[in-house]
């Protein structure tokens, strides 16, 4: 497209009666030598728009520059489709944070337009990818559990077809040996009617069932995967849309308990898991001889909560020992019933639960470690009363049972981080890729993904593959495949089926928005993608490696091969490249540096240093404006880019800007670690790591290593911007002038 | 995708839980509509200081939130608006909405010029009350949209004129009334969140007697810089530094006379504004007055994690009575160490109430038949063909999964719909 | 080795009224509301739990049921609706059949078939006894008792029937005193116990503790009827026939069942007025309470509780008709009166003062009275 630029200027806001607006005109018109220049008092304002809309008709303008307040307001007034629109944010970042009628804040704003007309002349309208494949809207669900039955039905009833793998010969899962349950509004326990979910399914047309099969092997990416599904011998292949991962949990390996608890000493301790499964039958009796159960103990958290065993709490155990405990009172009324306790937690509504096993006569008590003591026939536990201070025992106990807790399938398997570290140690070559963090995957053998980085879903903690945001928890970190049920955290039969819901509503969105090239979480809406100029490719790996949601896979060679369906446009990738082949139509390596050199870069004895701030576009820069509407001022040698993640920041950027005598660079990123705020994962963390190669660059040019910085903000933090903003200001004036001024 | 009336989806209320809901339909093609009684998007979350356990701000997910509406026209939405009638059927409903005057219109560019020429301040809502701000303003920092309120008050008060006049867009107009309006959608998902229980109502406590027992929401605003004390947690009564801060769990709830039902959040809630506490006052002594430690699933790091802090007492047993000394200062909770039988007077200079969280449908049910449980919550997500209930509406729950709950209600709600 | 667990125990107390106490979470808001609970002896919760766990030992240790004058704050703020008020109410009745070797106590409480004819057959004998010894030549012209039942006869009776009462409600409350105090009972020495005396009067006569609870009304009431009860105890025991009689011990300026009536304001004719006024208003009172369920302690109500009422209203009622029959001067209707009245007045004696609810009147005021004596007696260990 051949672009003709307009630059408009608002001098609403108190813009006009902080800048000389004719002089910040020149800057477009004079240095730009942009013919379209135009200044509304009120640009927002019908009036303004119509203004841009007349020089799009008749002036043919389609690449606007819109030098008013900050991108993320006003966003539906400055909206033209088709054009090219980039909006200098000289409200919040300049009038409203400096000193109106300054020549510094004029330096600024003209600066920001400088830069913006660089950016504009690297931007090209984004053209959606299409797949060469025509795009799937099946949608394939792992596990025939109440989550992955429930997963595929909320499916089909979407209008979408469905193919539900099991490994099992039957569908059904654990719930599949749970005669009772206990859920909303938790005043009881009522049947579980499991047998009328596995008919609607099996009856389901849309559905297509494979039990006692597995995923043998997943490639591609949403849209366009193709999965191969193994059922005894045979093979098929089904082309899918987006994954359901509801592959459930497996209880806690009794025997790996502590011998307190008495697991094997008799045939009477048993399991939550077995009771279910004792009382599927019907009537629950003594293990050892069937006899009538007339004392029993529960013992909660047997190897929860624990660091040795399991140190999360299974969230379900508590209502369950209630249920069983009730099942039992039901069939016994005269039975006694023990609940031995450390924290009974039973949240919401299933409070109910607890009293209504208080009112039917069970006793409870608090202790946080039973033992259990087996002589032949007599089985008694003794606690630790916490509420009585005293030992207590309960004797001649028919039946005791173990509340172990829910283990992830995922948790299962060789962990490939540990295998690539060996391999490193074997062949201890690319040492500059050593340092960055490799994520635990197992190999679970769930979805066998033919994925450059795993062939499962990175964990969280705990081998949970769940999101590890608050605010998203269906952001798993390979695109198109959703975690839901137990495998993504424990969780009761009510919100596993919830999660199924949530888990199919994202799958089919992912599906729709791939359709449109759209990325999906959290850039949707963006119609550009990563291209690689491959001709120039190294084979470094570095994009394979860092990209955090796998969506580069490798050919023998170790050429890149980017599956752009899996792609989240981070942009990661791109700051990784040393060579700079990635880059959007609207964001990249070449379009950032022109910006940085459109930077006006005063003389040294003019005493003006500049200071360039590359800060993260959802929390750092938000965090500016929001300084800014609080007329808060900071230094006037700042200069900010926005970047998508930090982690696209690429180090030729620092070397451009230092080489062109910009005196500091300031890094804004978010925070990480392992409660990392970064919506890309790894973002923040990568630029912080390969900030710490800068070093090399500084020493070759000879500058101090103050100049430049990485300081974690997140967005509340604008209280403390400025001042960090001015602290890192004096200490470039302290480290004195960039040498390469002028060069 | 076909987007006719019959296919849309009107969302009530644009909490966590509804705006999620709203975007995932949205993200997915269909026209989505937001009715919110603030003048702000995004509910109660707007008010906390951080999210437990990860201690992250909530503005940072809304900040996606809201650019994931802005770039998406499918998502229209109603502020200070509310859902007064509800008629037809699931395919075909007709709602009727009412929308209080905001006195401001779509011309605002939040210059701030009108609450420079504003005199009179009104009681700041946003901060429960414990600050004022200026008649003409904007609800907070992040408010989407990003446009000023003017207080009924001031335009009925003489300075109205004063105030009008000093916008220079034109933005501001005193007459504009009350309005309802007619909406015709397919399906329906109501999000109407939480109130926090009225502390008034325990009447042991001595809450809005003795100004130093606060609770727990009043204490994510003191926590926060853009609160009544720009983030220093500090004595009401005296602007003093607490040296002794108490945590009440249970006010309210679990409690038969109040609210029979567990929270949910509560536990976490103070353990993290117990964290808040330790990072401003390294010495302050904080004890934490528990029935039962309820941090389920993985949060249980987080109470061990807290657990470990040695000058966080955790303190077995339900605070009776809380009274003031003789000297007028400070204050004392009777309470019962249930672990060893002791009954004890404990000093505290601060008190937080750990209130819980009633389902606005106890108060504000849906204009239309749905079964509710004995609480007043939702009964099930599937409130009747074609209206479904999502997050605290149904469960006292945390944010991941009243997020997880809309997003599943989007999902019903397009089945709903897609059908037709 | 620890307690046995013995979940039989609360089965039991169900019999004796306990309903709601399972359902006790052990919040502690009950024992931190409480008034009277104090940091050496915190209740109620604290029963509730051995009451749950079934440690019966501990319960037969504890004074803690005797301290509550179940003034029902800790019923009426529970989160759990678990009513430990009516627990610790129900706590005294067992205890009540605990100290009891007859185990009469714990017939009569735990079923109220028992409780009903024992009532009866008390009455009825009474009624036959008085038909069969009377004077030959009743007065027909006046109403003067004393020529059907003599007053010195009547003391006889009396005099044996008190004998009998103390005896059983002084070996219970002996047992009672070995529960609270075990092996404290022998260590503290005899002038501890003389010190603390005048404590067992005070809290016997103004029923003091239960002033410092919230609502003081439920004090005033159970004061009246107290008083009112001990004051008609004193008239129809001591003063009856002025004395002593059996022992010419008599000075019947004060004598009580006399034919001529005494003028208005004669102490005894105006003590009786105090008895009979306190005793109506309080009883009914606290009938009308029970009927309403308007306080937490009038909520559950036992069949004892309604025994105990009836009985001493229909005793009062009775008397009161005696009264006025005797100024009236109608000779026939008060002879039969005055055996109704006693076929009501003594079961209530007999079956209420050692086995039943009377029988608080002499447990609580020694318990608190060793309370006292503990206090002191750790007390001046402190100083030695």
């Amino acid at each position: 497209m051949e672009k003709k630029t307009a630059v408009y200027i608002c001098t609403g806001c108190g813009i006009g009666d902080a800048l000389d607006i004719e002089k910040l005109g020149t800057a477009a018109t004079e240095e730009g030598s942009v013919t379209i220049c135009r200044n509304h008092n009120n640009l927002c304002s019908k009036e303004g728009v119509e203004l841009i809309k007349n020089d799009i008709e008749n002036e043919g303008a389609n690449t606007l520059i819109i030098a008013a307040c900050s991108h993320r307001v006003m966003y539906d007034a400055f909206n033209f489709e088709g054009c090219i629109v980039d909006r200098v944010n000289i409200r919040e970042q300049v009038v409203w944070c400096q000193k109106p009628g300054d020549e510094n804040t004029q330096m600024m704003a003209e600066d920001y337009l400088r830069m913006a007309m660089a950016k504009v002349d690297n931007m090209e309208l984004p053209e959606p990818y299409k797949p060469e494949e025509e795009i799937s809207r099946d949608i394939l669900v792992v596990g025939g559990g109440l989550t992955g039955m429930t997963s595929a039905l909320e499916a089909s009833k979407a209008g979408h077809s469905v193919v539900l793998v099991e490994k099992e010969p039957q569908l059904g899962g654990f719930q599949g040996s749970v005669r009772e349950v206990a859920t909303f509004p938790y005043k009881g326990t009522v049947e579980n009617d499991l047998e009328a979910l596995i008919e609607e399914v099996t009856k389901n047309e849309k559905i297509k069932v494979y039990s006692g099969a597995k995923v043998e092997k997943t490639v591609g990416g949403p849209g366009v995967f193709t999965v191969t599904v193994s059922q005894n011998g045979t093979k098929a292949e089904h082309r899918i849309g987006a994954i359901v991962l509801a592959a459930g949990w497996q209880p806690y390996d009794p025997e790996k308990l502590d011998e307190k608890l008495g697991f094997g000493t008799s045939p009477n301790v048993i399991t939550n898991v077995m009771f279910e499964e004792s009382s599927n039958g019907g009537k629950v009796v003594r293990p050892s001889d069937g006899k009538e159960l007339t004392n029993v103990a529960f013992l909660q958290c047997a190897g929860q909560r624990d660091p040795d065993h399991l140190p999360y709490c299974s969230s379900v155990c508590c209502v369950t020992a209630l249920k069983q405990a009730l099942q039992i009172k039901a069939q016994n009324p005269d039975a006694n019933v023990f609940v031995v306790y450390k924290e009974m937690r039973t949240p919401g509504q299933s409070e109910n639960l607890y009293l209504k096993a208080q009112e039917e006569g069970i006793t409870f008590i608090r202790c946080q470690s039973p033992e259990v003591k087996a002589s032949g026939e007599g089985l008694a536990v003794e606690a630790e009363d916490e509420l009585l201070g005293e030992a207590v025992i309960m004797e001649d106990l028919d039946m005791v049972v173990l509340a172990t807790g829910m283990v992830p399938v995922s948790a299962f398997g060789m962990d490939i981080s540990k295998e690539e570290k060996e391999e490193e140690e074997a062949k201890k070559g690319d040492e500059d890729l050593e340092d960055i963090p490799l994520d635990v995957i197992r190999r679970s053998e769930l979805l066998n993904l033919e994925y450059r980085q795993g062939p499962e879903l990175p964990a969280l903690n705990y081998d949970f593959p769940d999101s590890n945001f608050i605010c998203f928890p269906y952001e798993s970190r390979r695109t198109g495949i959703y975690p839901a049920g137990c495998v993504r955290r424990p969780m009761g039969i009510a919100t596993a089926q919830e999660d199924a819901a949530g888990a199919v509503m994202k799958a089919i969105q992912c599906i729709e928005l791939t359709s449109q090239g759209s990325a999906v979480h959290p850039r949707v809406g963006d119609m550009t993608f990563p291209e690689f100029a491959m001709q120039r490719c190294t084979q470094c790996k570095r994009c394979t490696v860092e990209c955090p949601f796998g969506a580069i896979n490798e050919d023998e060679e170790a050429n890149p091969l980017p599956q752009i369906t899996r792609c989240r446009r981070c942009g990661v990738c791109m700051g990784a490249c040393p060579e700079r082949i990635i880059s959007f139509k609207n964001y990249s390596v070449q379009m950032i540096g022109a910006m940085i050199k459109a930077i006006d870069v005063p003389e040294e004895d003019e005493e003006k240093p500049r200071i360039l701030v590359l800060a993260c576009e959802n929390d750092a820069y938000a965090a500016l404006d929001m300084a800014g509407i609080n007329r808060m001022n900071y230094n006037a040698w700042i200069r900010v880019i926005p970047l998508r993640c930090l982690g696209s920041m690429n180090l030729v950027w620092i070397a451009d800007s230092l080489s062109k005598g910009i005196d500091g660079v300031l890094l804004l990123g978010c925070k990480h670690g392992d409660d990392y705020q970064c919506h890309f994962i790894k973002g923040s963390e990568l630029a912080d790591i390969r900030l710490s190669k800068v070093s090399e660059t500084l020493d070759r040019l000879a500058l101090e290593s103050e100049r430049v910085r990485f300081e974690t903000v997140s967005i509340i933090d604008y209280d403390r911007l400025p001042a960090l903003l001015d602290e890192f200001a004096e200490t470039i004036d302290e480290v004195g002038p960039n040498p390469f001024k002028g060069w | 995708m076909a987007n006719t009336e019959s296919q849309s989806i009107l969302v009530v209320g644009s909490g966590m839980s509804g705006l999620t809901a709203a975007i995932e339909a949205a993200e997915e093609g269909y026209e989505t509509y937001i009715v919110e009684r603030n003048p702000y998007l995004g509910g109660r979350v707007n008010q906390l200081h951080h999210y437990f356990p990860k201690l992250c701000p909530p503005y940072c997910g809304l900040e996606i939130n809201f650019r994931r509406i802005k770039q998406n026209p499918r998502v229209r939405f109603f502020t200070m608006a509310e859902v007064e009638k509800i008629s037809g059927e699931e395919g075909d409903f007709e709602v009727t909405i009412r929308i209080a005057p905001r006195y401001v219109n779509e011309k605002c560019t939040a210059c701030g010029k009108c609450a420079e020429a504003c005199d009179m301040e009104i009681e700041n809502a946003f901060n429960y009350g414990m600050d004022k701000v200026k008649a003409a303003y904007l609800p907070h920092d992040m408010a989407f949209p990003m446009r000023y309120v003017l207080a009924p008050a001031l335009v009925k008060s003489d300075e109205a004129q004063k105030v009008k006049d000093s916008c220079p867009y034109d933005a501001i107009d005193l007459e504009m009334e009350s309005k309802t309006m007619e909406l015709k959608v397919g399906s329906i998902i109501w999000a109407t969140g939480w109130k926090p229980y009225d502390a008034n109502k325990l009447d042991t406590y001595g809450f809005g007697q003795y100004p130093d027992v606060i609770t727990n929401v009043m204490m994510e605003r003191l926590a926060s810089w853009t609160g009544p004390t720009q983030g220093k947690i500090v004595r009401p009564s005296d602007g003093e530094a607490p040296e002794k801060i108490a945590f009440v769990q249970c006010a309210g709830s679990r409690d038969e006379n109040h609210l029979p039902f567990c929270s949910g959040i509560c536990c976490l809630a103070s353990m993290k504004q117990a964290t808040y506490v330790r990072d401003q006052y390294p010495d302050a002594e904080i004890t934490i007055f528990y029935i039962d430690i309820r941090a389920t699933d993985r949060l249980e790091d987080f109470y061990n994690k807290v657990k470990e802090d040695g000058k966080i007492r955790f303190f077995k047993g339900k605070v009776a009575k809380i009274t003031q000394e003789e000297n007028g200062k400070g204050l004392v909770l009777r309470v019962e160490d249930t672990m060893t039988e002791e009954l004890r007077e404990i000093s505290a200079d601060l008190v937080v109430l750990a209130t819980g969280m009633q389902p606005n449908t106890s108060e504000s049910p849906l204009p239309i038949e749905v079964p509710y449980d004995d609480y007043g919550f939702v009964a099930s997500q599937n409130a009747k063909p074609g209206i479904y209930a999502a997050g605290c509406v149904r469960t006292p729950t945390f944010v991941s999964e009243v997020v997880q709950d809309g997003t599943a209600a989007a999902l019903k709600a397009i089945q709903s719909v897609a059908r037709r | 080795m620890g307690i046995k667990v013995d979940p039989n125990l609360m089965k039991d107390l169900k019999a004796f009224g306990l309903k709601d106490a399972n359902k006790c979470m052990h919040c502690g808001n009950c024992t931190a509301v409480c008034p009277l609970s104090t940091p050496d002896n915190t209740f109620p919760r604290k029963l509730i739990k051995y009451a749950q766990m079934g440690l019966k030992d501990k319960v037969l240790k504890s004074p803690e049921p005797w301290l509550c004058y179940y003034c029902g704050d800790c019923s009426d703020t529970c989160p759990r609706g678990a009513d430990p008020g009516e627990a610790m109410m129900v706590m005294r009745r067992y205890l009540t059949s605990q100290y009891d070797w007859t185990g009469f106590a714990r017939r009569f409480y735990t079923s109220e078939k028992f409780e009903i004819i024992a009532v009866a057959i008390v009455g009825i004998l009474i009624g036959l006894a008085m038909w069969i010894f009377h004077a030959d030549n009743p007065n027909m012209e006046h109403a003067y008792l004393n020529s059907v039942w003599p007053a010195p006869a009547i003391e006889i009776a009396d005099l044996i029937m008190a004998a009998v009462l103390t005896f059983l409600l002084l070996s219970n409350t002996w047992r009672c005193v070995k529960f609270i105090m075990g092996d404290l009972l022998k260590k503290i020495p005899l002038e501890v116990y003389i010190l603390q005396a005048k404590d067992l009067i005070i809290h016997f006569l103004t029923q003091r503790k239960f002033g410092e609870c919230e609502d003081r009304m439920q004090w005033i009431v159970h004061l009246l009827i107290m008083t009112g009860y001990s004051t008609v105890f004193l008239l129809v025991v001591v003063f009856l026939a002025g004395g002593i009689h059996v022992i010419g011990l008599s000075w019947d300026k004060i004598m009580f069942q006399r034919d001529v009536i005494y003028p208005f304001f004669h102490p005894v004719r105006l003590l009786g007025y105090y008895a009979t006024f306190a005793i109506l208003y309080g009883t009914t009172y606290a009938m009308i309470g029970r009927l309403k369920k308007n306080k937490a302690p009038y909520k559950s109500s036992h069949g004892t509780d309604w025994m105990f009422l009836i009985l001493l209203q229909l005793t009062t009622l009775t008397g009161i008709f005696i009264h006025f029959t005797r100024l009236l001067d109608w000779p026939m209707p008060t002879y039969v009166l005055y055996v109704i009245h006693l076929m009501v007045a003594i079961p209530m004696l007999v079956l209420e003062v050692p086995f039943a609810k009377w029988a608080h009147l002499a447990f609580r005021p020694v318990v608190l009275y060793l309370m006292g004596v503990k206090e002191k007696y750790k007390e001046l260990k402190g100083i030695a």
